[in-house]
């Protein structure tokens, strides 16, 4: 399985990231999907996922819902 | 019966009894959003979460997609830690791989990492399978 290095992960907690299609690499981040959007964009990437980056040192437990 | 299959996707994580670093594995989902003909640019990886009730994303995804948040039905979520979010329901149509779908979504400004949940998600499949030792997530429709 592919995986994005670590110490790259830890530098953008709490932020959102761009992923290469082949999920090893991150191609920008920054504070906001729109953000990031731009960024592809400027780098004209065509394929990528877009993803939150939660805080490391903390479970995550989502929020229920009703 | 179509199979979606999606690696969990690995990431940091820091012991918080040793200290060390490494890698927790979630079963985020690829999704793109769609608004009428509006299409996000990007997939942006939802975490499938069987607790929750409801699809529940950031408010500037959808409108990213051109919704009015705030034009839609207000409503309440509740969980960890007793609190309160509010959020606003939109129908919007979710593109898993060719795979798509109209729905329900909440949108919050109070919420960042998007839920994909049972009655906004999960039913519109066959079924759903965790496979947690291979880190594997299959979606049938």
């Amino acid at each position: 399985m592919n995986k994005i290095d670590s110490k790259n992960l830890l530098k953008n907690q709490n932020k959102w990231i761009a992923i290469s299609s082949n999920k090893k690499a991150i191609l920008t981040s920054g504070k906001s999907i729109k953000e990031i959007e731009n960024k592809l964009t400027k780098l004209r990437v065509k394929d990528a996922i877009i993803s939150f980056v939660p805080p490391a040192n903390k479970y995550l437990s989502p929020l229920l819902c009703l | 019966m179509p199979v979606i299959k999606f690696s969990y996707t690995p990431e940091v994580f820091i012991n918080q009894e040793t200290g060390k670093v490494n890698y927790i594995y979630r079963p985020l989902i690829p999704t793109r959003l769609c608004n009428k003909h509006i299409f996000s640019k990007f997939p942006v990886n939802c975490l499938l979460d069987s607790g929750a009730d409801k699809n529940l994303f950031p408010a500037e995804w959808g409108e990213m997609v051109r919704l009015k948040i705030k034009s839609g039905k207000e409503v309440t979520h509740y969980g960890i830690g007793k609190k309160d979010i509010k959020a606003y329901r939109h129908k919007v149509k979710l593109y898993i791989g060719v795979y798509h779908f109209e729905t329900e979504a909440d949108f919050s400004y109070e919420q960042q990492f998007p839920l994909l949940g049972r009655e906004g998600f999960f039913k519109y499949f066959e079924r759903i399978t965790f496979r947690e030792k291979d880190h594997i997530v299959t979606l049938e429709y």
